[in-house]
Order: C-alpha cells, then sequence, then structure tokens
C-alpha cells in the first residue's frame, strides 16, 4: 500500500495567551482522535513535531563550496510544524484521511506520495 | 513515548487545568506570589507546547512529569537575570521530581497538595475583595481561562482581566507569604477561604441570570478545593465539614433538579431516586464530623437544613417543624432578608399559609428584594395553594417583570398560564 507523507504547516507560534488550558486539551484531543483512529486502522507509521523557526537550508556554492541560506524560505508566514507518515489506499484517499483535521484551524497540509520508484512496498 | 494517537482516551479528564493549579502552586512556592504573573506565563507555555508537541509524539505515559520537567525547563530560562539564580534551580529541580511523583489517582502527592493549600490560601486572601478572590482562585488554582472565568462569574471578559491583574498587582504590593497561616491567624484566614468557595459553589448551583441550569465545573471545583482542605490536618476542622456536607447534600439534588428556582418551592417535584446517593452519603459522613467543634457557623445550620431534606425518603416526610428550628438558628447566626423568605415557605409549612403571608410581607418593604423575583414566586405559590388564582397570577405577573434567567422564565411562564387557565396549586 502505498505510503504519503502529511506535511503539516501553520501560523509560526501561536500566542502563549491564546488558549486556555481547557481549549488546548480540546484541540489535543482533535488530533489524538484523528490519529488515533489511522493508528487503530494500522495506517499511522511516524508523527514528528519540527523545532520552531524557520531552520537553515544549504544550497549549492561556487564550485564545490556548500552554502548555507537562512530561512525563511517562502513569501508565506506558515512553517512547517511537524509531518505524519501514512499509508493510504491512493492519493486520493490519502487527502480524503486529511478531512476534518484540527490543522486546518492553523493552516495547510501538503500530502505527497512517497515515491518508491517501482520497488516492492516493505510492508 | 507512546505511540502516536494510541492514548485516545488519556485525556478525558481535565488534565490540562489540573495540571495549571499543580504547576503554578509548586512554582509560586519558588518565585513567591508577587512573581504570579511570571509563573502563570510558564506554565502556559507548558500546556502550550505540550499541545503543539503530544499531537506528533503522542501523550507520554506520564504527562505530568513531562509538564514539570518543561516548566521546570522554562522556568530556568526565566531566571536568568535573577540574583538569586542558583538557589531557585535548585529548588526547580527538587520540585520538578516532587511534582512528577506517582500518587494513586483522585490524590494529590504530598508536597503537591502542600503547595495547593498555600495556594488557596494567597489566591483567598482577605485584602483582596471576594469577587476577585472567586476570579483569581478560578484562574491560578482551577485553570481557567480569563473567558472561562467572565462565562462562570457571568462578567464581562474586560471586566475579569481587569480584575484578575489589580489582585495580581495587590500580591505584589503586599508581599503576602506564601505559607499556610499560623494558628493565630488560620481562623480568620481559613473563614476568608470558605466564603470563596461558597460562592464558587453557589455561582455554579444557583441560576441567577442567563442560560443554562448549573455550572457544574463550579459546583466540582468547590467540592474538589473543599475536600482537600478537610484532607489536609492544618485545615481539617469541623466548619469546612459543615461546608462541604453542605455542598455534597444539594450537588447530590443536581441530577434530579428540573428548575433551579426557589428550590423550596420545587422540591417537591423531584424525583429523588435520582438524588446522587454517594454523594448524600458523603454529605451525611462530613456533617457528622462538622458536629466535633463547639462552635456553630453558618455552614453547620444551612448543612443541617439540607440534611433534613436529605433525610427525608419522600417530599412528604420532610421534618418542616425541623427545617423551621434550623432557619431560626441561620436568622440568628446571619441574618438577611434572603434567609427569611425562606423560613417564611417553612413557616408556611408548620403554621400555615397565611403565617407564611404575613411574613412575606414584612419583607415587601426590604430594599435588598425589590429586585428579587422568588418573593413574589413565593406569594404567588401561597396565595395559589390558598384558593385564590388570580392574586398568585398577578403576583407571578409581577415576578416576571424582573429580571430572570430563561429557565427561570420558563418555570414562571408555565406556573402563570396554568395558574390562569384555573388549574389546582402544584404541590410545593
Amino acid at each position: 500500500m502505498p505510503k504519503y507523507m502529511l506535511i503539516l504547516r501553520g501560523e509560526e507560534s501561536p500566542e502563549p495567551t491564546e488558549f486556555s488550558p481547557e481549549e488546548m486539551q480540546a484541540i489535543l484531543r482533535q488530533y489524538e482522535a484523528w490519529a488515533g483512529g489511522l493508528a487503530q486502522q494500522g495506517r499511522l507509521l511516524d508523527g514528528q513535531k519540527l523545532t520552531d523557526g524557520d531552520g537553515r537550508v544549504m544550497v549549492p556554492g561556487a564550485g564545490d563550496a556548500v552554502s548555507v541560506k537562512d530561512g525563511p524560505f517562502q513569501e508565506t508566514k506558515e512553517v512547517i510544524g511537524g509531518f505524519y507518515l501514512i499509508r493510504a489506499d491512493s492519493y486520493d484517499h490519502a487527502v480524503k484521511l486529511c478531512q476534518g483535521h484540527p490543522n486546518f484551524r492553523f493552516g495547510s497540509i501538503e500530502v505527497r506520495e512517497i515515491d518508491l520508484m517501482g520497488q516492492p512496498d516493505d510492508a | 513515548m507512546s505511540e502516536p494517537g494510541a492514548r485516545i482516551d488519556a485525556l478525558v479528564e481535565p488534565l490540562f487545568r489540573r495540571q495549571y493549579g499543580r504547576l503554578v502552586a509548586g512554582l509560586t512556592r519558588i518565585f513567591g506570589p508577587a512573581r504570579l504573573d511570571l509563573v502563570e506565563d510558564v506554565v502556559q507555555e507548558s500546556l502550550l507546547r505540550a499541545m503543539r508537541t503530544w499531537p506528533f509524539e503522542g501523550v507520554p505515559d506520564r504527562p505530568e512529569r513531562w509538564l514539570a520537567t518543561v516548566a521546570r525547563n522554562l522556568a530556568t530560562d526565566a531566571l536568568r537575570h535573577d540574583a538569586t539564580a542558583a538557589q531557585k534551580q535548585r529548588e526547580l529541580a527538587t520540585w520538578a521530581t516532587a511534582a512528577a511523583a506517582e500518587a494513586p489517582p483522585d490524590r494529590l502527592p504530598d508536597e503537591v497538595a502542600d503547595d495547593t493549600l498555600r495556594l488557596i490560601f494567597t489566591t483567598c486572601h482577605p485584602s483582596l475583595t471576594p469577587e476577585t478572590r472567586v476570579a483569581l482562585t478560578l484562574k491560578t488554582l482551577c485553570g481557567f481561562g480569563v473567558s472561562e472565568v467572565a462565562a462562570a462569574l457571568l462578567a464581562r471578559e474586560a471586566t475579569v482581566a481587569q480584575r484578575l491583574s489589580r489582585a495580581k498587582a495587590q500580591l505584589q504590593r503586599s508581599e503576602i507569604d506564601f505559607v499556610v497561616p499560623p494558628p493565630a491567624e488560620l481562623e480568620l484566614r481559613l473563614a476568608s477561604v470558605l466564603e470563596v468557595l461558597y460562592l464558587l459553589f453557589n455561582e455554579g448551583y444557583r441560576v441567577h441570570r442567563g442560560q443554562g441550569l448549573v455550572r457544574r465545573d463550579l459546583v466540582a471545583e468547590a467540592v474538589r478545593l473543599a475536600e482537600l482542605l478537610c484532607r489536609m490536618p492544618e485545615t481539617d476542622q469541623p466548619q469546612v465539614h459543615a461546608l462541604l456536607a453542605l455542598m455534597r447534600f444539594l450537588g447530590a439534588r443536581l441530577p434530579a433538579r428540573t428548575d433551579a428556582f426557589g428550590e423550596l418551592l420545587t422540591l417537591s417535584h423531584q424525583d429523588r431516586e435520582r438524588w446522587d446517593r454517594d454523594w448524600l452519603q458523603r454529605g451525611f459522613a462530613h456533617f457528622a464530623r462538622s458536629i466535633a467543634g463547639d462552635r456553630r457557623t453558618a455552614f453547620h445550620v444551612e448543612a443541617a437544613i439540607a440534611s433534613v431534606h436529605a433525610a427525608a425518603p419522600t417530599y412528604a416526610d420532610t421534618d418542616w417543624v425541623a427545617v423551621l428550628r434550623h432557619y431560626d438558628d441561620l436568622v440568628a447566626e446571619q441574618d438577611s432578608p434572603v434567609v427569611r423568605l425562606n423560613r417564611a415557605v417553612a413557616l408556611a409549612k408548620v403554621h400555615g399559609l397565611d403565617a407564611g403571608l404575613a411574613e412575606l410581607e414584612r419583607l415587601d418593604d426590604d430594599p435588598k428584594l425589590r429586585h428579587y423575583g422568588l418573593l413574589p414566586a413565593t406569594r404567588a405559590q401561597l396565595l395559589w395553594s390558598r384558593g385564590d388564582p388570580d392574586a398568585a397570577a398577578a403576583a407571578y405577573r409581577a415576578a416576571l417583570a424582573l429580571e430572570c434567567s430563561e429557565p427561570e422564565q420558563q418555570f414562571l411562564q408555565a406556573r402563570l398560564r396554568r395558574c390562569e387557565a384555573g388549574d389546582g396549586a402544584p404541590a410545593w
């Protein structure tokens, strides 16, 4: 079954006072409900949060040199907050699985298929 | 870390609210009440980090430890310019370990319980007005957001925010020690705490304005904090048990309550099968312990009144003579027009409708009851029962003309319609 990477983007970081403890827990519960559903179906392979900030990217410099470029890399103020690796039947199915995801409250989700280059899936 | 999404049910309890209060209590011991702002920022940021990390990595097996560690690190960062940084860092390390200690569910680790007790005495300090104490307690101890405090107290958000910031400034100015008061002060300080818990409970239990019958969160928080006081040796005192007994007796009725308007008038309609037995039992247990002292407080008397109702298997079995006697005690203890209004109902039960109506007449001119819908509503009930539906209808209309909550309005309107239709008076 094909694998997909869900790249979660959102505002850089919310104001600390934006949410009450109860609201934070409610938001967390929504994420958990979404991830829990996928985990039960065996579709959730991994999920990681990335550190805040723009990070840096290495770009080819002159000759063999590599130069490091500081972010931000895009016009948008959104940053990648984290990612999930999931299994889905098809790209459309992966998109469908993202529907109702709580991250849409904060930003977008990019769905990318892991390119197996014709190799058999290891699972 | 557990599997992502593996612990969906782990957060059903109000974990974040509870942790908020616990973390604030611990950090306030280290930083002092004067720096409550800093403490709250640290705790808020810790919870925010959990909200942003746990969706990906799953809820940790020991969320309280995760949060205490993050809070400790953030607090350490905040110490950079502090002259006592080294000392405080050691305290932070000790605290973070203690705060993450395993405790049976429903019980706080000892150190957290100690800090929470100190925080109760801080947020309920008598130098703050009762309203401010209630707001500050909800915000810091109970982990309510400003908008939630406002909703709970039916106040405007800006008003609450202002009240909270003034409270913090006051704490800063008065340099209040973060301690359980010494024996010489304990009595007075404890009274100030109990007043807050009583307000908190009543705010949740009674309906004054607006929508929603019961704000159960407030009832639950008041009971939770009162239980902590009963468990701690310094505050395990008869009047605390009396207050907790009262809360348990009244709270037991919540599942059966269909309206909150003038409970003495509507107790007759409650299905007592739906009263919470567990709450009643706990109520009687605390009531028994409240009699230990030689002093009688208003809480004792109110609990005694509630206990008479709790002990009656049916409404018809109510010992109204005992209720009236306790109301006489309450008038002696804490005379107020509202107490006298309630007493009038018991009076009517024991000595007849005319005696009750005569007592209501005496209350007519009291300015405190001028906008109190329960006065005309009670009169309506008594008049109707005496066989005067026209006068009763007029009294219901008078009640409806006053400010009241939506459930109250519905109750009164339904009564008025039945009254106008010439139905017999409902039981009361």
